[in-house]
């Protein structure tokens, strides 16, 4: 009972940092939720130009329990450079495309037997370009 | 000895799982939502960001839950449309950047031993916050306009142009040569007394 209840507050602090981060903010390009693309209410065609997967931010964390001792490792990747950079190479760094995000995943799970805790955070984006002017 | 062995071979195999993910979709924005700093402004252009006014912040939370070790996702989409849109309206803005989407672990998926039960829900908060912006309009353009130039009036007589006076070019006197100097003393005729 002493176990869980270390376990439980060794996670909630573990809950009060962190997280997974999906932006692309140094990208030029407009990278698109929602239909309309400009300001004043234009909407897209549905013309694609090509396709990109992007799985970043993505952080993870282990920490083990054994004999008494607790272990607390973590991996932290950079939020938005993974992103940013995927973003530019299909963009090739030009502003003359637009990123539409098609589909936009965040979450995480916890798998934990009686010796180890291993957490993950993920975000993944999948997205299409398209022209400017199409 | 075997025994123990068996048992913690057991509870080493049980197996905790908990946790959950979902899709944040914006499908009745009314607004352009950027991911990144660009947005096109009405004419198809960025704006650049001299023209980008930050006139609020857009924060949604959202909790979203699981169950069934995360594989049965009781909120499989995030419709962020309506906050963007109040939120937008509230601040009189006209695009959202620099949205960006955090998932953060939730306390429930640590609980062991109880998320080894398969309707243990397991969650994720989420959230989503960006830049509410108002676009500024274009400085105008500046235009040199060309220098008046004088028309003549159409009765005025012609002007008549007198000749420029040719300049007068000096003459170039050679330098007159140094007259060899008569000697004014007498001259000594040889003989003479």
């Amino acid at each position: 009972m002493r176990l869980l209840f270390l376990l439980s507050a060794l996670s909630l602090a573990t809950t009060a940092c962190g997280g997974s981060v999906m932006t692309a903010q140094r990208t030029a390009s407009p990278v698109l939720l929602g239909p309309v693309d400009r300001v004043g209410g234009h909407r897209a065609s549905a013309q694609r130009s090509g396709e990109a997967t992007l799985k970043a931010s993505t952080e993870a964390g282990v920490y083990m329990h054994a004999y008494g001792t607790y272990f607390m490792a973590s991996r932290f990747d950079s939020g938005s450079t993974p992103a940013t950079l995927s973003l530019l190479d299909a963009t090739s760094g030009k502003d003359d495309c637009d990123v539409h995000v098609s589909n936009l995943t965040a979450g995480g799970w916890v798998l934990n037997s009686f010796s180890t805790t291993w957490w993950q955070d993920e975000s993944e984006l999948r997205a299409w370009v398209r022209k400017s002017g199409q | 000895m075997i025994r123990r062995i068996l048992l913690a071979t057991c509870a080493a195999s049980l197996v905790g799982c908990a946790g959950a993910s979902s899709e944040v979709v914006a499908p009745g924005a009314k607004v352009p939502i950027s991911l990144s700093r660009g947005v096109r402004d009405a004419d198809g252009e960025i704006v650049p960001q001299s023209r980008q006014e930050v006139v609020g912040r857009f924060e949604q939370d959202a909790t979203v839950w699981a169950i069934g070790y995360s594989f049965a996702k009781l909120d499989p989409t995030t419709d962020i449309s309506d906050a963007i849109n109040a939120q937008v309206a509230r601040a009189k803005g006209q695009a959202v950047v620099r949205l960006s989407v955090r998932s953060k672990p939730c306390a429930l998926n640590f609980v062991e031993v109880l998320n080894w039960l398969p309707f243990w829900p397991g969650c994720s908060n989420l959230v989503i916050v960006g830049d509410i912006i108002r676009v500024k309009s274009k400085p105008p353009e500046t235009v040199f306009a060309p220098l008046p130039v004088p028309r003549p009036k159409a009765d005025a007589p012609e002007t008549a142009f007198a000749p420029l006076p040719t300049p007068r070019t000096r003459a170039v006197v050679p330098a007159a040569r140094p007259e060899s100097k008569k000697s004014k003393t007498p001259v000594k005729k040889v003989g003479a007394r």
